[in-house]
């Protein structure tokens, strides 16, 4: 058996030709045009999809400090652990996200509420503005990871987007699988398009949009089982206590 | 990489034909009708990703105090026994133009201590200022937000009590309108505050605007239905979101014992 593994742009270029069948030798269309149909697909199908596997775009950051900008690929956050060397070394402890409302309550200079103030060993963090006031270069900044003691420093998880677009045969497209024929057909459909093969391209439409809804159904059908799941966990109150005869 | 707006024009003149639009829309058009769907999924996507849309701003000019909000705060003095009273005031000041909604307000205390302000209603402003137990103070500050329908920028209205708030004392974290993004200037403008699953919605939004001017009714439920599917499934996705960390939350609590009664 031979094992498999993410689809590599020298196959999906391969499998796009393949099914763009007639319609290629008539565009006579370059390597370079193909990787940038493809290219541009993984992304659309990525803004249609995300969603839906959000564990799939995972990426992390280490040596994150107070007011440290987010990456340009950052969507949104999923865990800062803190590294709390002040309590003792190699320590570390899950920050918890805050709200911007309370953030003075639990990181302000002069926190109203002792017991949920951020320490070291019980960080705090959230993801805001870059704190420069009044940034005239606010619109092309990212927001910034506020962490709270604003001394220590965080590994990071966060949800992101693909990086660069494809370059070479052996870069591998990182498409869930389930993903991967949508991709191909979203790439032959804007090909379509351009070279105006109208019946082809409106057939083809109407499968990739059947496409999404099926991965849509099966999204929702997934959260509800999820749901059911996680609620058999073992309920935090104590069970009622029956007398022993 | 982020969209430029070359790029935005460029994806909705190749998505266009999916539905039978062939008419040609002007750059210009183009250019205008992106910045409106970007406006839409700001507007749509608001609260539940503030953290983009988020910026800070602190007014640099003297605010202006507001005479007829003068408040008398009677106190006992607890020394002399002697009712004493202090006027308390109300300093204002216009908020960037930008403007669209208040997260947190924090006031310098006069020594380079930042508070949180409380946000207060109009109507008890004067309530607010006039009772000990809630009486505005330099290190428990209010501030309220309004609006004159003959102007066009917001005003923030502050108070420290008796303390006069003066330029550079207030810094406000508020929710901010995203800028008119150009097809050509200087350099090429990069999308930064729409994340990347979010400006393939701009890019429906935008088709869904260039088929209504043109007014092909098939294609515009078409792509009303494509809109909604993926707003659809981003709310589902945050929802679930929300729902596993609080069920998982639950989780992390400790199981009592079932220990019987003898």
């Amino acid at each position: 058996m031979i094992a498999i593994s993410s689809m590599t742009l020298a196959e999906a270029v391969d499998e796009f030709q393949i099914r763009a069948g007639d319609a290629l030798t008539n565009a006579n269309l370059d390597w370079g045009t193909i990787v940038r149909y493809l290219s541009d697909a993984r992304r659309e199908v990525f803004g249609k999809t995300s969603g839906y596997k959000e564990w799939s775009y995972i990426r992390s950051v280490d040596g994150v400090t107070h007011l440290t900008p987010v990456p340009a690929d950052f969507i949104r956050p999923v865990r800062v652990i803190v590294y709390s060397d002040e309590e003792e070394p190699g320590r570390k402890a899950e920050a918890r996200q805050t709200d911007p409302r309370e953030w003075e309550t639990v990181a302000g200079a002069v926190a109203r509420h002792s017991f949920v103030r951020a320490t070291a060993i019980q960080p705090a963090y959230m993801v805001w503005s870059n704190g420069i006031q009044g940034d005239p270069t606010w619109a092309a900044t990212m927001p910034a990871w506020w962490l709270a003691p604003t001394t220590v420093s965080a590994y990071v998880e966060y949800v992101a987007a693909y990086g660069d677009d494809l370059t070479t045969d052996a870069s591998t497209l990182n498409v869930p699988v389930e993903m991967e024929n949508l991709l191909i057909n979203t790439a032959l459909l804007r090909f379509l398009t351009d070279v105006n093969d109208q019946s082809r391209a409106q057939q083809l439409w109407g499968e990739v949009r059947s496409s999404y809804a099926k991965l849509r159904a099966e999204f929702s059908a997934s959260l509800q089982t999820e749901a059911i799941n996680l609620n058999a966990l073992p309920n935090p109150e104590p069970a009622d206590v029956k007398e022993v005869q | 990489m982020p969209y430029t707006m070359e790029q935005y024009v460029s994806e909705v003149v190749t998505r266009l034909p999916r539905y039978d639009v062939a008419q040609s829309l002007d750059p210009g058009m183009l250019e205008m009708l992106v910045n409106r769907a970007r406006h839409d999924v700001q507007m749509a996507t608001l609260q539940m990703f503030p953290e983009r849309y988020s910026r800070d701003f602190v007014i640099s000019s003297a605010p202006a105090e507001v005479t007829t909000l003068r408040t008398a705060y009677s106190r006992l003095n607890a020394t002399t026994g002697n009712i004493v009273t202090t006027l308390n005031t109300v300093y204002e000041a216009s908020l960037p133009g930008d403007y669209i909604d208040v997260v947190a307000v924090r006031v310098d205390n006069g020594a380079g201590v930042l508070y949180a302000a409380r946000r207060v209603d109009k109507r008890e402003l004067y309530t607010t200022m006039s009772k000990g137990f809630t009486v505005p103070t330099t290190t428990a500050p209010i501030f309220y937000i309004e609006k004159s329908p003959a102007e066009a920028a917001y005003r923030i209205g502050v108070s420290k009590g008796a303390s006069a708030v003066t330029a550079g004392q207030v810094e406000i974290w508020y929710l901010a309108k995203l800028p008119y993004m150009k097809l050509t200037s200087p350099g090429p403008e990069l999308e930064v505050r729409i994340g990347y699953d979010l400006q393939e919605l701009v890019v429906m939004v935008s088709c869904l605007k260039a088929v209504e001017t043109v007014g092909n009714g098939m294609a515009i439920q078409m792509l009303q239905s494509d809109v909604e599917d993926c707003v659809r499934s981003l709310e589902s996705a945050y929802e679930g979101s929300v729902d596993r960390s609080q069920l998982l939350t639950q989780a992390r609590e400790s199981v009592e014992l079932n220990t019987p009664v003898i």
